[in-house]
């Protein structure tokens, strides 16, 4: 659906993106990165508010500046937070209804519709200038789904609203991404985008780091081999014992009173299939055990705040169906 | 570094993370000054501010230069070079401190705008009032302080000259009587130069307020100024016709009108231009302050108008339409 | 110890009631306030520190009644406001000595305090740019040094993690809990995200429609009653589900591969039960932990 070949933009000295090239396939992404990563000037390329300067972008196979024919299939949150206070919840939905192409036969319809769908039909008829804030966040996402577009785009859309709301909108994502639209996410608030989707667009400095699913992602980064951690009452025994496994890179003592052990390595699966053999065989107790840095959260920290390196594919333990074909920058 | 710790002896890492503060806390009656004075110094940072200070000096300079020249020549009227003082008899120099009050004008004006425009609106550009309303600051201290510091910066300037010629004439013309012959002349200064600061000071205090951006205050304000000119003077040429010697209190009735009146009225001064145009018939064109309580009412009802909006306005909670 | 005691408190704006007849108690230590849009939390936060009149009731925060000595109460806390607001003008160090000085700080002692503050915040050189040129990290940052620079004991964060990228807000996350453990300093902190109020708080307060619903230490409020588990495995697998239902589980959610169960008292030996019935039903287990109840079910169960 949106492809990228090459695509800089700079603006003046200043760089926006650097020779970014991907593509966005139905379901639901996550455009990730800090501050000033290019995030934005991303998705101004991809609503077709800029041009590249160099490489292309195409949306729908075709580009989208200024044409009329991408933006009646697109939809569009942006993060700002200006908005129309005069206008009641019903008119604006229903101005950008007009705006987006709807036609007038179905347009009350769909303006219901979507207003219904953001949980916004109690309200739909009170300025604007009244809202909350997590109102103004649902009746904008009700704005960017009135056309039933193919393509959603939306940036930091959960800002400002609370777990309730949250709940909402990720559910509308969801059925979104399930009925095989594309949803481009751009955010900050990690743990929220993991309950949203597994698949990243990482950015850092305009250039993208990495694209994928995060467990894929996870693997790749040698540099940082999985810790996992492990409660138990024997927990200096097990410490031992797993320090007797070859793919074992460190087990460490949470103190003189080891009620925890965590470990590194660079072979999870093995260590997971292996980990219940040697509790059984041993009779050791455990009560909990988990993996902290395998998530968003630690990738995108050992990706971002890390010297770039070149990430091996750590083939010497990699079991079978670990895969290193995802696309590298 | 080390620090002591009683029982413990030497800690030889200090401990650099947050510590508390205990110290001094003063209580409310200088918050306003705080206010004022942090405005005062955003100005006196702005080179444009000094330029036209300097420039403000002026008027004082010239009718300073003026008393000199005449007091050199004494004898020989100087009549094309100031005929208003040669036919001054008496407050001659109350008149002097008069006019270079009124060429200051339009540079007390800009100065006005300079810190003035700014006070209010740039706050609320920038949601300020949120930090100073969450310190022990209420709206009246925060007013107050923002009116003080425009109206403390006018008068400087058009009190700093004022205070210098003061002190040249006083060496210079002790002898012809300066100090003797008008002995409330300190006062009047004070007095006068005062006016403007106030007027300027609670107009653009209320209309700053108001605006979101600091041009658009001033914008706001200068147009209100040159537009009430305008309006004012139409209306007397209607009512009087071209005669400048008639219709004084209504072409006083201006934001700058109001201003030059009163100080008129507080300098005590008439002005005589002797040998004036044929055309109105007149031998001399005589100008008698204008009724000063019509002026004094005008006035303070445009402060209190001012600081009234500007209370009004300030507010940093906001209120959720239900 | 209360840092703040409120005693059916109701609050107007205009017509609408935002505070209902509130009655709770702030401890010490840091505090998150929770609630859904609306609730009247911000409203809460303004009234504490006397900025608007209660219509009924009242209490008193830090040993003031914040119906009458509102001023007292802003010389003793600090507030660190969700929207963006700075002084025009100043640069950072300037605005953060400028704040002490409005709360009452000499002079010298308010500039001593701006740098030492700003440089506990992570501010480094940057401090001395003007407050306009600077990223939303920053303003969140020196938004906090101007809430704590006149050493207040307790303070108020509303969002405080607003705007931030993740590195942001975990620096951020970090500063709250420093200064909310271990330095004396008393916080209460608003906010929507669940995960930034577990990482810095001990106790919550729960709101909704303008009442609490809810409040109390999290520790406490997460226990279930039961012995429940939470379960992750590579593969969602069905067997591994009837399998441990065969062995006295109860499955009580199931989001993809993630499983949550309830199992019976006696069992004694979590992690055998576990690893058996992934051995028996071919399945191959990520994590395992004791469930309790998570922040967002204690939210949700209590607003709705």
């Amino acid at each position: 659906m949106i492809n990228l070949q090459n695509a800089s933009r700079w603006y003046g000295q200043v760089l926006g993106i650097n020779d970014i090239s991907c593509a966005i396939e139905p379901g639901i992404t996550a455009l990730l990165g800090p501050n000033g990563a290019g995030k934005s000037t991303m998705l101004k390329l991809v609503t077709g508010q800029l041009r590249p300067t160099t490489g292309c972008v195409t949306v729908f196979e075709e580009r989208p500046f200024a044409n009329p024919r991408v933006f009646r299939r697109m939809g569009y949150t942006p993060e700002m937070e200006n908005s129309y206070d005069d206008l009641t919840g019903y008119e604006y939905v229903d101005y950008l209804a007009t705006l987006s192409g709807v036609p007038k036969t179905q347009r009350k319809t769909a303006v219901e519709s979507a207003i219904e769908r953001v949980v916004m039909t109690a309200n739909m008829h009170r300025k604007i200038g009244g809202y909350s804030k997590g109102m103004r966040q649902r009746i904008k996402v009700a704005q960017a789904i009135v056309h039933e577009p193919e393509l959603l785009i939306l940036d930091e859309p959960l800002n400002g609203l609370d777990p309730v709301g949250r709940h909402e909108v990720s559910t509308l994502l969801h059925d979104y991404g399930r009925e095989g639209r594309t949803v481009l996410v751009s955010s900050h608030i990690l743990y929220e985008v993991e309950q949203l989707t597994q698949r990243i667009l990482l950015l850092n400095h305009g250039r993208l780091l990495a694209q994928g699913s995060i467990r894929q992602i996870r693997d790749l980064i040698d540099a940082h081999p999985h810790r996992i951690e492990i409660t138990s009452t024997d927990a200096r025994s097990l410490a031992r014992d797993l320090m007797g496994l070859p793919y074992i890179l460190s087990a460490r003592l949470d103190g003189p009173s080891a009620t925890k052990v965590e470990v590194e390595t660079r072979a999870p699966e093995m260590f997971y299939s292996t980990l219940p053999e040697i509790a059984l065989s041993n009779g050791y107790r455990i009560t909990a055990f988990s993996s902290p840095d395998n998530n968003l959260e630690a990738v995108f920290r050992y990706l971002v705040t890390d010297k770039p390196a070149q990430p091996k594919n750590h083939l010497v333990f990699a079991p079978a169906e670990t895969a290193g074909e995802e696309e590298q920058p | 570094m080390t620090i002591e710790t009683p029982g413990n002896g030497h800690q030889p890492i200090a401990d650099l993370s947050y510590r508390n503060y205990d110290g001094p806390l003063k209580t409310r009656r200088f918050r306003w000054w705080i206010v004022a004075l942090a405005n005062m110094r955003l100005t006196i940072r702005k080179k444009a501010f000094w330029i036209v200070a300097s420039i403000a000096t002026l008027p004082y300079i010239f009718q300073g230069l003026s008393l000199y020249i005449q007091s050199m020549t004494e004898n020989a009227p100087m009549m094309h070079f100031n005929p208003m003082l040669a036919a001054q008899t008496e407050r001659t120099f109350a008149l002097s401190f008069f006019m270079a009050f009124n060429g200051q004008m339009l540079w007390l004006f800009i100065v006005a705008l300079m810190c003035g425009a700014n006070s209010i609106a740039a706050d609320n550009q920038t949601n300020a009032l949120l930090v100073y309303l969450s310190k022990p600051v209420t709206k009246w201290d925060y007013l107050i302080g923002k009116w003080m510091s425009v109206f403390l910066t006018i008068w400087f300037v058009a009190l700093a000259p004022a205070l210098i010629m003061f002190i040249y004439c006083m060496l210079s013309y002790s002898g012809d009587g300066f100090l003797t012959k008008e002995p409330t002349l300190f006062l009047r200064m004070i007095v006068a130069t005062a006016i403007p600061a106030f007027l300027h000071a609670s107009l653009l205090v209320g209309i700053s307020a108001w605006s979101k951006t600091g041009r658009m205050a001033g914008a706001a304000y200068a147009a209100f100024f040159f537009i009430t000119s305008a309006i004012v003077s139409v209306a007397a040429i209607i009512r009087f016709g071209m005669n400048p010697a008639k219709g004084t209190l209504m072409r006083h009735l201006t934001v700058e009108g109001v201003m030059q009146g009163l100080a008129q009225n507080v300098y005590g001064v008439t002005m005589r231009l002797p040998k004036f145009s044929k055309a109105f018939e007149m031998k001399e064109l005589t100008l008698s302050p204008p009724n000063p309580w019509i002026l004094l009412a005008v006035f303070v009802a445009l402060c209190l108008i001012g600081i009234a909006a500007a209370r009004a306005r300030i507010r940093a909670v906001e209120v959720v339409r239900g | 110890m209360n840092v703040a005691t409120i005693n059916n408190l109701t609050v107007r704006y205009g017509a609408k009631t935002a505070i209902e007849d509130l009655t709770a108690d702030i401890p010490e230590g840091c505090v998150g306030l929770l609630g859904p849009n609306g609730a009247g939390k911000t409203t809460l936060l303004k009234t504490l520190m006397g900025f608007l009149k209660p219509a009924k009731g009242g209490g008193s925060v830090m040993d003031c009644r914040f119906d009458t000595q509102g001023l007292r109460i802003r010389q003793l806390t600090g507030l660190m406001p969700e929207q963006d607001c700075h002084i025009p003008g100043l640069s950072a160090v300037e605005f953060v000595a400028y704040a002490g000085e409005l709360a009452g700080m000499p002079r010298e002692q308010a500039m001593r305090r701006s740098h030492e503050v700003l440089e506990y915040a992570g501010l480094g050189e940057a401090r001395y740019r003007p407050v306009e040129t600077y990223s939303t990290g920053m303003k969140q940052r020196i938004k906090l040094a101007q809430a704590l620079v006149h050493g207040p004991k307790l303070i108020f964060l509303d969002e405080p993690t607003n705007g931030l990228d993740p590195d942001g807000r975990d620096e951020m996350l970090a500063l709250v809990r420093d200064i909310s453990h271990g330095k004396g300093v008393n916080v209460v902190v608003s906010s929507h995200l669940l995960p930034d109020i577990e990482r810095t708080c001990d106790t919550v307060i729960v709101m909704a429609n303008g009442r609490v619903v809810e409040q109390g230490e999290i520790s406490t409020l997460k226990q279930v009653a039961q012995k429940q588990v939470a379960v992750e495995l590579r593969i969602a697998s069905d067997e591994f589900v009837s399998a441990l239902e065969a062995r006295g589980a109860r499955l009580l959610s199931a989001q993809g591969s993630h499983y949550r169960f309830a199992l019976m008292d006696h069992e004694d030996d979590i992690g055998r039960l576990l690893f058996e019935t992934a051995k028996a039903s071919g399945a191959q287990i990520r994590g395992f932990h004791p469930a309790l109840r998570s922040l967002e079910d204690i939210f949700l169960e209590a607003v709705q």
